[in-house]
């Protein structure tokens, strides 16, 4: 392989690196500004003006640019809304389960013994379960609601970043530099958060990255069979579920919120996956 | 090399202690439901004489480790109570659609290993990654489940009317149960019409559901592959003459292989999970349509006889990988 191609191999790389940072720029001002932008109400009801297609289409309107679902509620809106939504549960769950993963992994990484066995037998037995019927049992238990998905994200995921960081923290634990502040006396807390912690940081990036597109489609799909926002919050899960329903009659309404959906979970995971062979030397292959 | 009566002893203890833990786990669960589960489960309307009843009934009245006990008890003679929506036994309900749940899975494990290996191993001899193959592994490994039932719905039913959309056969399609699984049936009855009908119907939420284990199958293969080209004994084989054909399928394929059945035992667990929500986008009468049933009405016997019921499978087919792959590899030791 020339010098040439694997410039442009890096190149193209960089390239999916930078449309994928693009796409999740402007999902997070989306999510973020959708509060604030002078939208109409995602919530409210034209019964005149029900399931209109775009502005470009014959029988669009400009007042409803991205059309109307089958309640006349307007879709721009509540695709924004519904960005809102996602994004606060990709942070939030996201938060919790990398929490819940960094304390286990690096206590149970770095002290091993007994907890370490104990704690990864849980591990084991939790990750019998397949993920999504776990949560959508949790979801039946707790009730449906937006920081009930939140928790059963982190009650189901909580299992790979503790497993992950702990096989991390165990091989690190074994160098010399650990080894080097113990001898000097350093406390257990110093040398876990001060000396292992940053070295484990490139993983919990790529991880994390993966996580929140996790995350996501997991509200999705709740919001989807009805079991994750409340009927009133407009989520991309329960405009799919509308938009199915109502497809013959108008098909676009189907179409933003699913290639929004698919947009942002494909970004999160071709960022994390650039993050991974750019930061792991294991896969410092050039293919 | 055979497996020693040791080793597989000790595997079922294992698989043992798993079932137990996650018995435990899901009896937890349903023990912080917060409020009372029987008042929510039958809603307003009812005496107060009957819901003390139905708490007896539950042994809610009693401690906890009491009723975990029960719950075991329960687990192990396969009772795992009446449903309140269906009125029925829990295991018979289940039982009813396991059938539909297992074809689905199964079929779509038998696409995603045969297009799997092959993109693979292509993938693998090829050695630079095609920008087609690479986009589709990506999107295979990103986009959930879900997602892909949807794009399938839409296009391949609602715009192309190719596949139906819902459903194990058509209406008025009679398939003789003997089985359960309708392809098999139709095939031992001799039914070509209920065979094709119901191979239609299955082909859809079979392929939305290998898509993700595919991508997996092949990235997986592709890698341990390009390894194994590059051992000794293969180079041996190229040096003794044999073809190329042989060389990739017989004598690197196997070994090629191996990671891929370590890793298919967690990949598996996703595909079952996925497989719910699948089936209830198509309509398909498994246990995952069973379960948001169960789940909108409240029927929290019903939920926790198929979260127990789905883990069972997770468990025991991971625990049969494991035999399978210590019985082909020479290389794992017994301990």
């Amino acid at each position: 392989m020339t010098t040439a191609t694997i410039q442009a191999r890096l190149l193209l790389k960089s390239k999916k690196a930078v449309i994928s940072t693009a796409v999740l720029v402007f999902f997070f001002a989306a999510g973020l500004s959708a509060p604030f932008l002078p939208l109409p109400d995602p919530n409210k009801q034209n019964l005149n003006a029900i399931g209109l297609p775009p502005f470009w289409v014959d029988g669009g309107e400009l007042a409803h640019p991205l059309g109307t679902d089958s309640l006349g509620r307007d879709v721009l809106s509540r695709l924004l809304h519904g960005a809102s939504v996602a994004l606060y549960v990709a942070v939030a769950a996201t938060a919790l389960t990398a929490t819940i993963g960094i304390v286990l992994g690096i206590t149970a990484g770095y002290f091993r013994g007994k907890v370490d066995d104990l704690l990864m037998r849980v591990v084991d037995i939790w990750m019998s379960f397949p993920p999504i019927i776990l949560a959508i049992v949790l979801i039946s238990v707790l009730g449906v609601d937006l920081n009930n998905v939140v928790l059963a994200v982190a009650l189901v995921d909580w299992t790979r970043f503790t497993r992950v960081l702990r096989s991390e923290v165990l091989s690190i634990r074994e160098k010399d530099f650990v080894t080097a502040a113990q001898t000097i006396g350093f406390s257990p807390n110093y040398i876990m958060w001060k000396e292992i912690f940053p070295n484990i940081l490139p993983t919990f990036i790529i991880i994390t990255t993966l996580e929140m597109g996790i995350a996501i489609s997991v509200e999705v799909l709740l919001s989807f069979v009805g079991l994750g926002v409340r009927p009133t919050t407009s989520s991309w899960g329960t405009m799919l579920a509308d938009g199915l329903n109502y497809f013959r009659t108008n098909p676009y309404g189907v179409l933003f919120p699913l290639s929004a959906t698919i947009a942002v979970i494909l970004s999160l995971n071709i960022l994390g996956e650039v993050l991974r062979e750019k930061i792991d030397p294991r896969l410092m292959v050039i293919r | 090399m055979a497996i020693t009566s040791y080793y597989l002893f000790k595997r079922i203890l294992q698989m043992a202690a798993a079932l137990l833990g996650t018995s435990l786990v899901a009896f937890l669960i349903f023990r912080i439901i917060p409020g009372d589960p029987v008042s929510l489960m039958v809603g307003p309307g009812v005496t107060e004489e009957y819901i003390a009843q139905l708490k007896a009934y539950f042994k809610l009245d009693q401690p906890l480790i009491i009723q975990y006990l029960y719950w075991v008890a329960d687990l192990l003679s396969l009772n795992l109570g009446t449903s309140f929506r269906y009125g029925s036994s829990v295991s018979s309900l289940i039982f009813e659609r396991l059938p539909a749940t297992v074809e689905l899975v199964l079929f779509t494990l038998m696409i995603a290993v045969f297009f799997g290996v092959i993109t693979g191993v292509v993938a693998a001899v090829r050695q630079r990654v095609n920008t087609v193959i690479q986009a589709l592994t990506i999107s295979g490994l990103a986009i959930p489940h879900f997602l892909w039932a949807i794009i399938f719905v839409i296009f391949f039913a609602a715009i192309l009317k190719m596949f139906p959309a819902s459903g194990r056969v058509d209406i008025g399609v009679n398939i003789q149960t003997v089985t359960g699984f309708y392809l098999i049936d139709a095939l031992i009855t001799g039914n070509i019409d209920g065979f094709f009908n119901a191979l239609q119907h299955i082909t859809l939420p079979a392929i939305s559901l290998a898509i993700g284990m595919t991508a997996f199958i092949q990235r997986t293969l592709r890698s341990s592959m390009l390894e194994v080209l590059r051992e000794d004994y293969i180079l041996t084989d190229r040096m003794k003459g044999h073809s190329e054909l042989y060389i990739i399928f017989v004598r690197s394929l196997k070994n090629a292989l191996m990671p891929v059945i370590t890793l298919t035992g967690v990949q598996f667990t996703f595909l079952l999970g996925g497989s719910a929500i699948v089936e209830r986008i198509f309509g398909w009468p498994g246990m995952g349509n069973l379960l948001f049933t169960a789940v909108q009405y409240r029927d929290y016997t019903l939920v926790q006889g198929i979260l127990m019921f789905y883990t069972f499978i997770t468990i025991t087919v991971n625990f049969l990988v494991d035999i399978l792959y210590t019985y082909i590899n020479p290389k794992v030791e017994f301990k």
